[in-house]
């Protein structure tokens, strides 16, 4: 009998794959292409350590989902995984890879020693939606009053306004250029585009001014982002208002939360709405690259559990 | 005693210590009265507490591995598909057909697993029965099989109680600061409604089969009321763990205890509608944390949510042949039928588990034994394969919803093997508890071996192999702990556990040493710190933590027992026999309790008494050496009588010089059988697979945007798919199906099945892999296809009652005219109804190009179908017309319709 003493890297066989997604925590993040491999020890082989690259479209980057087990960290078994991945993508033609990892996920170190760099950090503010009623209610009561009412208006997001929406986050680094032009990000049931009725388009006058981004994610409207047009900055608290106002509308009073996503270093207006809405920092997430830079912002339900 | 009644009231999830303090308070009249006027006490769960295999034991008498009923869900070994456990799945009689057999008149409602309803001599209504539609309005149909006779349903259908029927002002009994809440956006008061509306469905049809049927002598009911408020709001319930907000504990802290009174009030309404003649037995299968023993995380594991559940439940007894003012002591839900058996003066089967609890009768007669009742009783027929899928769906979307069954979470994840492993666990779970390690051993390691990554199943795997000896393998097997790294609290202690078993103190130890005066440390930990002070004679600081683990948790039997070991040992001798008492008085199979009880009266020269107690010891475990020696040491001082009980034991076991040898068990053989069983199994599983090296997820929210169009088959089992397939494949296009399903006398022609297309819920990619072939899909699957695909569905449409009626011809080969015509019209009402709701969300899809194609219509005009089948994928795929109209056979038109 085989006790498997050294461990084994490779692809899972079909009736473990169910066990690899599950040792990711990561049930809802696949969409697309994904190169799964696990490492195992034991008789019978239990799982000790899984990764899953997955393609970007463009076929070029890659973002790297990855769990091991504490005890394994420091092993060899760590280096010769993250190794294979490399291989994978080299053999995959994926020129860069990003990995998210919650702050206090021990991975850290790992990576760093592997020749990834810390490239981005993203908060989690947390509101309950209950807890932001009112607010939201004396919001909208406030650009009922002429002087904002004359000059605001607010509609759902829609592809006659989308490409100069997704403009506006574009301008402040919120989403990658590419996505420009896809009409196909907008009104996905699923985390993979944003929800028209949540999300929310701020008019000054006849132009854009400013935008909300907003995924739904369970009973949880995730703003991916939140954005004022660089032109109408000056305009910031109007427009702030208008986006505390909409979230006193109806489709709002079905969720339990209201999770914002926002780096602190640029998105310092974005964490100071979330503050104004009695929100709480409930985690944070470092990005990690190799090679080439990547965006992805962490998702709920994906990014939050550490190793 | 010849016409003794008997009142058998389940409440699930019932406990003393939310119970007593409202009974204390007059909140529980009924129950107070119960209690003064009989006998009560605890009533001891078996593990894992799950309520379908407890409910079971106490109709049966016997443990799960006996009566078959291993969890909430198995898989039906004729079908080989997942259902809710049902009355088939018994594998031996229960109360009611043991009092059928003897012509005595019972009824039975709502009794966990008691679906289908079985034949007795009495009304027997499911716990199907009892469930009511989820929203307002909606269609209630009383489920089929649900009651038998089935023609005692209608009366109690008229009684059900729907959800819009409950009374605000008994909502308002639950939520007493209902006016201020916002009801329309907090919805957990639905949660209440909806049980409520349960319960009284369930209480009605017992009161009206009281009514209705006055001739009984054993009348069953169980309500689930109790649990599923205990799941919902107990974490509510102030507490000094509650972890709710104030306003949460404020609108819904006072919910448990209000189900608890409305119970009380219930069994009020039974008690007086029964009559005062009546034998009252009220009986809880486990009990339901509810102060700081609560658990703080549920863990991700199935069944985790049984976290909640207490190791005992209760037990309440009053009526004519119960002592008034009693207790009852040590008692297990094993012996509630049997107690029942004996209260009507009917024999115990001998291979039953539970025992008569005679110490809460006034009878003076020992109960009778029979063998079993097993060939005398009819049980459930299993060979029988129940009809309803949907509502077994139903129930088992319920167990879902409460978090007692996985649902597969991720694609590849397969229902069936999820719920084999956790039946093979719960198997292994009943055997080690009823001290069988080498036939648990087996059923433990399927578990283990088919998710090693869990560690529960590597724990109680190291415990089986631990206690038969397999010390290495053991700490093999439990390797998966290490994996979460040092710092490891519940690794520590599984370890340490394991390292005990196998006798390696110095290595417990270690393990425990680093946990010592931790704040969390629960019971378990203080009674494994306690027993290993035991062994290293530190009996001072044994006392200590055996006390401390009592402080955190009263009703811990092994703390008990521990604490009367360590008692012994520093010669407190009465203190050690109470304590040891009070240890049998929680879980009576403790013969190391026994065994202490022996010393310390031996200790305090009461010889009888000692060598009693060594009697009982060696009754529970005969391979004991101390036991045995004791006896025979002090059989010359003792009493004549109890001298008389020693020489049965020793004639009994035809030896004086040695306590009986343990049975002889290759441990070693077992597993390696078990390997290998297993090793054979998963090779022949992959030998046709490769492994995984890239995996394509569909994204659900993708339009139609592949560019791929797929040709599709379906309709309702039965209704002409194989001869739309055999019609397609005639005209030029070819079909994707394999030969795994050969033809028969239901299909002649063949089935034109292709096998992998079932698992399409599962990888909804699979339908790729047709590429410009035809497929054929069941109706039910159709909601599965990928959106990013474009498809053309050819649906068959046949009359209804001829496909139920081919449908049940094709179960059981028997004439349609042997099923009742309601059977059929039922089905066909069944049919009928997710025939329109497929076809409308069909409709619905814009990436979908729908052809509906009349079955009758093929047979008698079968130009005009083609005409249209042409015209539908083209002419150019479907050129051959003359042998499209040759398969279609008018004379495999059976199971015709006439209207």
């Amino acid at each position: 009998m085989s006790m498997h003493a050294q461990p084994t890297i490779r692809a899972p066989w079909p009736d473990e794959l169910a066990r690899a997604w599950k040792f990711l925590a990561s049930k809802e993040l696949f969409q697309g292409e994904v190169y799964p491999l696990v490492a195992l020890v034991g008789e019978p082989q239990r799982i000790v350590a899984a990764s899953a690259l997955q393609v970007h479209p463009d076929g070029e980057k890659g973002r790297l989902f990855l769990r091991l087990r504490t005890a394994f960290l420091d092993k060899p078994l760590a280096s010769q995984l993250l190794a294979q991945i490399d291989k994978l993508a080299q053999q995959k033609g994926i020129q860069s890879i990003g990995v998210i990892l919650a702050e206090s996920d021990p991975l850290h170190s790992l990576l760093l020693r592997q020749g990834f760099s810390s490239q981005r950090t993203d908060e989690w503010w947390c509101i309950d939606v209950p807890m932001a009623k009112a607010r939201a209610g004396r919001a909208a009561e406030l650009v009922k009053r002429p002087k904002i009412a004359a000059d605001f208006s607010r509609c759902r997001l829609d592809n006659a306004n989308l490409d100069e929406a997704l403009a506006i986050a574009a301008e402040h680094g919120l989403i990658a250029t590419e996505r420009l032009g896809n009409r196909e990000i907008i009104g996905a049931p699923s985390n993979s585009g944003y929800n028209p009725d949540l999300s929310v388009v701020v008019r000054y006058q006849d132009s854009i001014a400013g935008v909300l981004l907003v995924r739904k994610i369970d009973d949880t409207a995730f703003v991916q982002a939140r954005a004022v047009a660089k032109r109408f900055t000056h305009l910031s608290n109007q427009i702030n208002a208008h986006f505390m106002a909409h979230m006193n509308e109806p489709q709002y009073h079905l969720l339990s939360y209201i999770l914002f996503s926002a780096q602190p270093t640029v998105e310092k207006e974005t964490i100071a709405l979330a503050k104004r809405f009695t929100g709480r920092k409930i985690a944070s997430f470092s990005q990690f690259v190799k090679r080439p830079v990547l965006a992805y912002r962490p998702l709920p339900g994906v990014d939050c559990s550490p190793c | 005693m010849a016409n003794r009644k008997v009142l058998l009231v389940g409440w699930d999830g019932a406990d003393w210590k939310v119970a007593r303090p409202l009974i204390e308070s007059g909140q529980m009249p009924q129950m107070s009265r119960v209690c003064q006027h009989g006998s009560c006490g605890s009533l001891q769960s078996l593990p894992p507490y799950l309520s379908p295999m407890l409910w079971n034991s106490m109709a049966t008498g016997k443990r799960p591995h006996k009566h078959g009923i291993l969890g909430f869900s198995q898989v039906n070994p004729l079908s080989g598909k997942v259902q809710p456990v049902s009355s088939r799945m018994r594998k031996c009689p229960a109360l009611w057909n043991i009092l059928s057999s003897q012509q005595i008149n019972n009824h039975v409602i709502g009794w966990f697993a008691s679906h289908p309803a079985e034949k007795i001599r009495g009304v027997c209504v499911s716990e199907s029965f009892t469930r009511p539609p989820q929203k307002v309005g909606d269609d209630w149909r009383v489920p089929q099989q649900s009651v038998c006779p089935a023609s005692s349903a209608a009366p109690l259908a008229e009684l059900r109680v729907r959800i819009e029927d409950v009374d605000q002002a008994l909502l308002g009994l639950f939520l007493p600061h209902m006016d201020q809440m916002d009801l329309e956006q907090d919805l957990r008061w639905q949660k209440i409604i909806y049980r409520l509306a349960e319960l009284y469905t369930a209480h009605n049809a017992a009161i009206q089969i009281i009514s209705e049927h006055t001739d009984w002598r054993c009348l069953a009911v169980y309500y689930h009321f109790i649990d599923w408020i205990c799941h919902d709001f107990m974490s509510y319930r102030p507490s000094v763990k509650t972890a709710s907000s104030e306003q949460d504990v404020r609108f819904y802290g006072s919910v448990v205890d209000a189900a608890y009174r409305v119970q009380d009030a219930l069994l009020a309404d039974l008690l007086q509608h029964a009559g005062s003649e009546v034998t009252l037995m009220v009986v809880s299968d486990h009990g339901f944390h509810s102060d700081s023993l609560r658990p703080e995380k549920i863990p991700d594991v199935t069944a985790g949510i049984a976290n909640w559940h207490r190791s005992h439940g209760i037990i309440a007894m009053s009526g004519p042949g119960i002592k008034p003012a009693g207790t009852i002591s040590g008692a297990n839900v094993l012996d509630v039928t049997p107690t029942v058996l004996h209260l009507l003066d009917l024999s115990i089967g001998a291979d039953m588990d539970g025992r008569p609890l005679v110490e809460a009768t006034l009878s003076a007669n020992p109960a009778a034994k029979i063998p079993s009742w097993d060939a005398l009783a009819l049980g459930p027929d299993a060979t029988e394969t129940d009809v309803c899928e949907s509502e077994d769906d139903a129930l088992l979307q319920q167990f879902i919803d409460l978090g007692y069954i996985e649902m597969p979470s991720n694609p590849h994840e397969d229902l069936v093997e999820m719920t084999e492993r956790e039946t093979a666990f719960n198997l292994g779970i009943d055997l080690l508890d009823a001290n069988l390690p080498a036939e648990a051993l087996p059923h433990l390691y399927l578990a283990h071996a088919t998710a090693p990554e869990a560690v529960h199943y590597a724990f109680h795997f190291a415990r089986a192999l631990s206690l038969l000896g397999l010390r290495e393998e053991a700490n093999n097997a439990l390797a998966v702990v290490g994996d979460f790294g040092d710092d490891n609290l519940q690794g520590q202690r599984l370890r340490a556990q394991i390292d005990y078993l196998n006798g390696d103190f110095a290595a417990a130890a270690a393990q425990l040493g680093e946990l010592n005066n931790r704040s969390d440390a629960g019971s378990g930990l203080l009674n494994q710190q306690g027993l290993l002070a035991l062994q290293q004679s530190d009996f001072e600081t044994a006392e200590a933590m055996f006390r401390q683990s009592i402080e955190s948790d009263a009703d811990n039997a092994d703390a008990w027992a521990g604490l009367a070991r360590a008692l012994l040992r520093r010669k407190q001798f009465s203190d050690a026999i109470s304590a040891a008492r009070h240890a049998l008085s929680l879980k009576r199979d403790m013969p190391l309790a026994l065994l202490t009880i022996g010393q310390a009266q031996e200790q305090l020269e009461q010889v009888d008494e000692a060598a009693m107690a060594y009697v009982q010891a060696f009754q529970l475990q005969p391979h004991l050496a101390n036991t045995w020696n004791a006896l025979l040491r002090l059989t010359p001082s003792c009493s004549e009588p109890v001298q008389q009980q020693i020489h049965q034991l020793v004639n009994a076991h035809q030896t004086t010089a040695n306590p009986p040898a343990y049975p002889k068990v290759d441990a070693a053989a077992i597993l390696e059988s078990a390997r290998v069983s297993f090793a054979q199994r998963l090779a022949s599983k992959r030998a046709a697979m490769q492994p995984v090296a890239a995996y394509t997820f569909s994204v659900a929210s993708e339009p139609a945007s592949s560019g791929q169009e797929f040709l599709i088959v379906s309709g309702l089992p039965r209704s002409g798919t194989s001869m739309l397939m055999q019609i397609l494949a005639a005209g030029g296009i070819e079909p994707m199906a394999d030969s795994l399903r050969a033809p028969d006398t239901s299909n002649p022609e063949g089935y034109f099945e292709w096998e992998p297309i079932k698992r399409l819920a599962e990888n909804p990619n699979i339908i790729e892999q047709a590429g410009q072939r035809a497929v054929k899909v069941v109706s039910a699957l159709l909601s599965h296809l990928p959106r990013k695909h474009a498809y053309k569905v050819i649906f068959m449409r046949r009359n209804l009652l001829e496909v139920s009626r081919s449908q049940q011809a094709m179960l059981d080969r028997s004439p349609p005219n042997k099923h009742q015509a309601s059977d059929i019209t039922r089905l066909s009402e069944m049919l009928q109804q997710h025939e329109q709701q497929v076809l409308e969300q069909l409709r619905k899809r814009t990436e979908i190009d729908l052809l509906e194609i009349d079955y009758r219509q093929t047979l008698t005009q079968p130009e005009q179908t083609i005409r249209q089948l042409q015209s539908f994928v083209g002419c150019g795929r479907l050129t051959d017309t003359a042998s499209m109209r040759t398969v279609i056979k008018p004379k495999l038109y059976r199971q015709r319709v006439e209207s």
